[in-house]
């Protein structure tokens, strides 16, 4: 009995024990069952989730998100900053434009779509688009720089082929106004010339747009007299500043002739040639306002002497006077009478070191320092002999471009401490200012520049109602062969007004005028550039609003130096 | 009880997912109209550039300069006729009388009426230049051309 039971007992602990066995095993493999249909699910509703945020939610944000692709290309390539005049008036930009590009492995027929493409684009170059339609290269342009017409027309023609790729231009509004100041870039946006090439990096990498001293309104007025002094003397060429004497802003500066910036493969280096400041010219008389200021400066006083009654000879060289008066001569009637030979004795008394101490601290003897990088180094003689001194103090044997000249004059008639010309309005010279003259000969030679345009070479500059100072300089260019071209003339005319307190500096000179009846034959400084400066003056006065002057202010400021003039009829009047 | 820590973390988890997803849209949507509002506003700003250049195009000192001659015909000013707004004579003030002025009793009796007689003009066409009579069709346009110009 015992047995029985304890088999029974054995028996239900191993039924028990199997059916626990089976049970864990049942349990375990149900809760893998259910984790696994969990992570199904979840998997599932994440997929689900993800396709109704993909297809739905944000499928309403897919323009925007297009949108921002555009932006994400635009930002990562700024457009070129652009260039203002001092009024704010647009004189560079960068637009955006359409190029043309063709895939030619899926073109069909070449021919067919440069017949089309000739209708829509002028002047399309048949050899070459030809060859790009159908080079077999997935990659080709065809054209840049498009209309809008001429891209709407091409998408007209439905040709798969052809695609647009977007681009910048450079454009500029005012075509050739300021075009050697300005400069101009290539097509991939990288300044060649101008301020374009020398802010070519600041313009690049930051949107800061370039604010320059050039008003085009003056600029226009300047381009526009030096084309009318090309046209009536059959010049060569022209060049005119516009500068401010008191901080050196240049608000005109013409180089005729002028070339399209828009269009610069339509020009020629002549056109491009910037005589503003790369061209250098043995400029003549003006260089006599340096040698004299230099003398007065020095300590001597007007009332000095100098006998041009016959030639100055030096060595194998003598020095004659284009009108001259045959006679001892003042300070005032040297500079009035433009006498070469008064002039070379200055320079004489000055001596060579101190002559060139004084041109040097003008700038006329090394390179000027410039917004723009195409500035040309002046050619002065490379052993300065004796005969140097006398020409230098007339304005021979020494070549410097009209930047410098103007430079000078604004530095002599100013304060009488250096200017640094510049274009770019934010421009701070690295160099000292230092003082070249002291300010009582500045006042002296303001008096000397008004009274030879009232009795000297400089009366056709005159505008009634504004008291303006200058002087002439009539130069024989030189001959390639050796010497000098009598036929070959450069005039000038350097004016400052108002004389007696000078704000601006305005300089013309004109390449190898020839004279016409209406001058008797003469294609001087006094016939050829003094009426061009003088209406250069009548426009800058009517623009910028500068009232006319009292009369009899003028008077006063010229009578301390009349009485070191011989008087005739003439000097009697105007006393 | 460990069934209730597993919905719990289930709940938990799926509550912070379901969070992190909405989170996320609304950031993109956030971003995507940002992007779309800084597009559009380069959009804009390509527009005005291409407005502006236009602008200073067309007001290109030389543009201006031949418009003035062909439409005024006129020439510059002398700069001796320059004067500031400064300098012009002020103006008086009582020019005009502020108040009916006061009508004498002499004035007041009854004056005679004097009747307007409207009389109808026939306007006359005056011509400085009396154009010749036109022989032939072609000729004529070209008169007329010229008048209209």
């Amino acid at each position: 009995m015992n047995s029985s039971r304890e088999d029974y007992g054995v028996q239900q602990n191993l039924s028990s024990q199997i059916r626990g066995e089976r049970s864990s095993i049942f349990d375990l493999a149900r809760g893998r069952l259910s984790f696994l249909g969990t992570v199904f699910i979840v998997l599932y509703v994440v997929v689900a989730a993800r396709v109704i945020d993909l297809s739905v939610i944000q499928g309403a944000l897919l323009k925007i998100k297009e949108a921002r692709v555009v932006e994400t290309q635009v930002a990562e390539k700024p457009m070129r900053a652009d260039i203002y005049d001092r009024n704010g008036i647009l004189l560079a930009t960068t637009l955006k434009t359409q190029s043309l590009f063709v895939d030619s492995t899926i073109i069909q027929d070449p021919k067919g779509v440069l017949a089309q493409l000739n209708n829509i684009i002028p002047n399309l170059p048949q050899k070459k688009t030809l060859e790009a339609l159908s080079s077999g290269r997935r990659f080709e342009w065809v054209a840049r720089d498009l209309t809008p017409e001429q891209q709407q027309n091409i998408l007209m023609m439905g040709e798969p082929a052809l695609g647009f790729k977007e681009e910048s231009r450079r454009v500029y509004p005012q075509g050739q106004l300021a075009s050697h100041i300005i400069g101009y870039t290539d097509i991939d946006g990288v300044g060649l010339s101008g301020l374009e090439r020398s802010y070519n990096d600041a313009l690049q990498n930051s949107h800061v747009p370039l604010k320059t001293t050039i008003d085009v309104r003056l600029q226009y007025a300047m381009n526009k007299e030096l084309a009318a002094a090309i046209e009536e003397f059959q010049a060569k060429s022209a060049t005119g500043i516009i500068m401010n004497i008191r901080n050196g802003e240049l608000l005109a500066a013409g180089s005729l002739p002028l070339f399209d910036p828009n269009d610069v493969s339509a020009s020629n280096d002549d056109q491009r040639f910037n005589r503003l400041t790369l061209g250098v010219y043995e400029l003549g008389s003006v260089f006599k306002i340096f040698s004299t200021a230099a003398l007065l400066n020095e300590g001597a006083a007007m009332g000095r002497t100098f006998d041009a009654t016959k030639p100055l000879k030096s060595g194998r060289f003598s020095i004659h006077d284009y009108h001259a008066e045959k006679r001892v001569m003042t300070v005032p009637e040297v500079f009035i009478h433009s006498s070469n030979i008064g002039s070379a004795l200055m320079g004489q008394q000055l001596g060579a070191e101190k002559l060139k101490s004084y041109y040097t601290q003008l700038g006329l003897m090394s390179k000027p320092e410039f917004c723009i990088k195409e500035v040309g180094s002046p050619l002065v003689p490379g052993t300065w002999r004796d005969i140097n001194t006398l020409t230098a103090s007339y304005g021979h044997g020494i070549a410097v471009s009209p930047l410098q000249l103007a430079a000078a004059v604004a530095t002599t008639v100013g304060d009488g401490t250096y200017v640094h010309p510049h274009v770019a309005m934010d421009y701070k010279s690295d160099a000292v200012t230092k003082r070249v003259f002291s300010e009582q000969t500045a006042i002296e030679m303001r008096r000397l520049m008004r009274l030879n345009a009232l009795e000297g070479s400089g009366k056709k500059a005159l505008v009634s109602g504004y008291e303006i100072g200058g002087k002439t300089g009539t130069a024989e260019k030189p001959n390639p062969r050796g010497g000098y071209d009598r036929d070959k003339k450069i005039s000038s005319f350097v004016s400052v007004f108002p004389s007696h307190d000078p704000q601006y500096v305005v300089l013309v000179i004109v390449d190898e005028p020839h004279g016409h009846k209406g001058t008797y034959g003469y294609a001087t400084g006094g016939w050829v550039a003094a009426p061009a400066a003088g209406r250069v003056v009548e426009h800058m006065v009517r623009i910028m609003g500068i009232k006319p002057y009292i009369q009899d202010e003028d008077k006063e400021f010229v009578s301390p130096i009349l009485k070191y003039i011989e008087q005739d009829d003439k000097l009697a009047r105007a006393n | 009880m460990k069934y209730m820590i597993c919905l719990a973390v289930w709940i938990l988890t799926f509550a912070v997912g379901g969070a992190l997803f909405w989170t996320s849209n609304k950031v993109q949507e956030a971003e995507s109209v940002n992007y779309g509002l800084v597009a559009g506003l380069q959009k804009q700003q390509d527009d005005l550039t291409v407005l502006q250049a236009e602008w200073d195009y067309l007001n290109n000192p030389a543009y201006l300069d031949k418009l003035v001659q062909a439409t005024f015909n006129h020439s510059a000013q002398g700069a001796m006729m320059l004067a500031s707004s400064a300098s012009l004579p002020r103006m008086r003030s009582g020019i005009l009388p502020v108040r009916k002025p006061e009508v004498p009793e002499s004035l007041k009796k009854e004056q005679p009426v004097i009747v307007a007689v409207a009389k109808t003009v026939q306007p006359v066409m005056k011509s400085q230049v009396t154009p010749e009579s036109p022989k032939q069709k072609s000729q004529f346009s070209m008169v007329l051309a010229s008048w209209t110009n």
